[in-house]
């Protein structure tokens, strides 16, 4: 589990470990899918942030270029992300982020429409602000989902 | 530990930063390339009228970079020349196009008219 941040008892849920825990120089972060009872379905390589830099304009990079969501657990349900499969956090609802959302300045320090899903490709995850998994361990992280509300550990 | 031992751990440190920084530098280098590329090929596409290939470089740039308002544009008016009907997609690509700027409010705006002359 992720540092004292645990996921709510009796509920599946997907961990972000910290950076550096997956052998991966772009999805960098293990991830754990738990079922409600705590047993481990699958690990797969991961990144709770988003891309470093905007391609158009690498000089923005970082906080100034995408929103980073804030460390916390989250409710995730199944949902679709351009029409396909993926993970819906808080209902597409606001999600705290770090500092102030550098792409919606209106919506102060959060970001909406939050799902998890699939990396662009191996080198470049194509994020605005999502968490995404590998694009080679999207399919099998899939299969290891529970069905019904689960929950998401950012560290 | 002598002098002796530390230089060739030294040589490593170095080799290995230079590595990881050369690195870094070549895939920030090849997404900037790709980036590029789909641009100039999305225009080509659009001259030559090859709408369905300037349709998926659109597509492509916006799974690049989800927040790219200009390539969203890109998109819709494709979407548009190609009579599609996929306002329900170009809508779920709205809530991710940045509105940090006049410009990018000017430029939603402008998506949000041609995606609504569609319905």
């Amino acid at each position: 589990m992720s540092g004292e941040i645990s996921l709510p008892p009796g509920k599946w849920g997907v961990v972000f470990e910290e950076k550096g825990t997956a052998s991966d120089s772009v999805y960098d972060q293990r991830v754990t899918v738990f079922s409600g009872y705590g047993a481990v379905l699958g690990t797969f390589k991961g990144s709770s942030t988003p891309n470093p830099f905007k391609p158009k304009d690498p000089l923005i990079k970082g906080k100034k270029a995408y929103p980073f969501v804030k460390p916390g657990v989250y409710p995730i349900t199944h949902g679709f992300h351009k029409g396909k499969h993926a993970l819906v956090v808080n209902n597409d609802g606001n999600v705290p982020t770090t500092d102030l959302n550098p792409n919606f300045p209106s919506q102060g320090a959060n970001a909406r429409y939050i799902r998890i899903h699939w990396g662009y490709s191996k080198a470049w995850k194509g994020s605005a602000g999502c968490p995404t998994i590998h694009p080679l361990n999207w399919n099998s992280f899939l299969c290891t989902l529970p069905s019904g509300q689960g929950f998401v550990i950012i560290p | 530990m002598s002098v002796l031992r530390l230089v060739p751990q030294k040589k490593y440190f170095y080799c290995l930063f230079f590595c990881l920084f050369y690195c870094a530098q070549a895939i920030a280098g090849a997404i900037e390339d790709e980036y590029q590329k789909k641009v100039s090929g999305y225009n080509k596409a659009l001259s030559t009228q090859e709408y369905a290939q300037a349709y998926k470089l659109a597509e492509d740039l916006l799974s690049i970079d989800p927040s790219d308002t200009l390539s969203l544009l890109r998109l819709v008016f494709i979407s548009k020349m190609l009579n599609k009907q996929d306002a329900r997609l170009i809508e779920e690509h709205m809530y991710s196009v940045a509105q940090s700027s006049i410009q990018e409010k000017e430029l939603f705006d402008l998506i949000k008219a041609i995606n609504q002359s569609r319905n």
